[in-house]
């Protein structure tokens, strides 16, 4: 299948900060985010897990989030709390209705950008399901690789013949040995020490606990 | 075909199997950011056509591993699993899954795969409108409920007419079903 493809950002984060010290950052910053209950800290919190997820190499449709949150606020409109500001016809805008629209929207969209910023595919899950995961994702690169054989026109039959050509259930344990299979994907995990960037991964988990 | 009577080898053939049908998940989720969307948050739910198709044939159990493998693999690549957007992923899929689940094994055979199909995506949008309404937008989005369910229902059918042409001309899945029968 035949796209335009526009060039990956680079994941400026990453060249720091290894994966599951990011994420954990990500998941220490959450709690004082959701908790804040001040409007500017959060508009600004908001901002920089904007530009953290940008950094990470993120492509933000910035059209989605505008339509979310201003559906967001619009829902809590039709909902009136406090003071009227103004009146549109039967609408009624009320000050309650407008910031607690705006506070909800900034907290999921905040939550997304920070998400965006946290997590990445090569982020090892324990256990035998995180081992089950790291196969998926071997398996996924395997049928990406040959995406190109997808055709538009004939889109399931070229699916099949692609998927037949990817899994071949004819050899015992299907051909792959799990170390190999690792070492063919590459063991990314290896290649990073798990705690790099420690110090401004525990930074950007503090920052909202400030506000 | 090799028979595998070692007990470790064939869980690990169906593991492999399990894993191969969850990458096909993503796979198929990616290809559906190349679709255009008339509405920002209208998707087609590609991504199950795995699940559809692995009704006839997956265990309880293994499906739901598929589930897990599709709803936590696609919080990875896009960056969302540590946001309400899993979330939604998780309960929508969960409880679509549930449904067509539940929906093959009462109606058997008297039942099409559109008609599964359908019955999921409803199940589907109907969690995912309750957690808007609880999480997101609140009391009012009520009103959003019939363009929710009936988005539901179109791209049910889309779906489910996607899982019967595949079922009906794929060799692979044929060659995958008789894999996976013989392990069991």
């Amino acid at each position: 299948m035949r796209r335009s493809r526009r060039p990956r950002r680079p994941d400026l984060i990453g060249r720091a900060v290894s994966s599951p010290v990011r994420f954990a950052a990500g998941l220490a910053a959450m709690p004082p985010f959701l908790m804040l209950d001040h409007m500017p800290s959060k508009l600004l919190l908001l901002a920089l897990f904007a530009a953290a997820a940008v950094l990470a190499g993120k492509r933000i449709s910035w059209f989605y989030f505008l339509i979310l949150a201003a559906s967001v606020t619009f829902f809590h409109l039709l909902a009136p709390v406090g003071r009227v500001l103004f009146e549109a016809g039967p609408f009624t805008v009320t000050a309650g209705a407008l910031e607690n629209g705006i506070m909800r929207s900034a907290t999921l969209i905040g939550m997304v950008f920070l998400s965006l910023s946290a997590v990445r595919p090569e982020l090892e899950l324990p256990g035998r399901f995180g081992g089950l995961l790291t196969r998926t994702f071997y398996y996924f690169e395997v049928i990406l690789d040959g995406k190109s054989g997808i055709s538009r026109r004939d889109f399931f039959g070229s699916l099949d013949r692609l998927l037949l050509d990817r899994f071949n259930p004819g050899e015992p344990d299907f051909g792959h040995d799990r170390k190999a299979a690792s070492d063919e994907s590459g063991d990314r995990s290896s290649e990073e020490s798990r705690l790099r960037g420690l110090l401004p991964g525990v930074l950007f988990a503090l920052l909202p606990w400030g506000f | 075909m090799p028979e595998l009577s070692d007990p470790r080898k064939r869980r690990r053939s169906r593991m492999e199997i399990i894993s191969f049908l969850g990458a096909l998940c993503l796979f198929l989720s990616a290809v559906e950011y190349l679709i255009p969307k008339p509405l920002p948050f209208f998707r087609l739910g590609l991504a199950n056509l795995p699940l559809i198709l692995g009704l006839g044939f997956l265990s309880p159990g293994d499906l739901a591993l598929v589930l897990l493998l599709k709803v936590l693999g696609q919080g990875l690549v896009n960056g969302t699993l540590a946001s309400y957007v899993f979330l939604f992923s998780l309960a929508g899929s969960a409880a679509s899954v549930l449904t067509m689940y539940a929906v093959h094994r009462a109606a058997g055979r008297h039942i099409s795969l559109v008609g599964i199909s359908v019955t999921g995506a409803m199940a589907s949008s109907v969690v995912q409108l309750a957690l808007s309404i609880t999480f997101v937008f609140g009391e009012t989005a009520r009103l959003i409920a019939p363009l929710s369910l009936g988005s539901g229902l179109v791209t049910g059918v889309i779906i489910g007419l996607f899982a019967r042409r595949f079922e009906g001309e794929s060799r692979w899945l044929q060659v995958l079903r008789e894999r996976y029968g013989g392990l069991r």
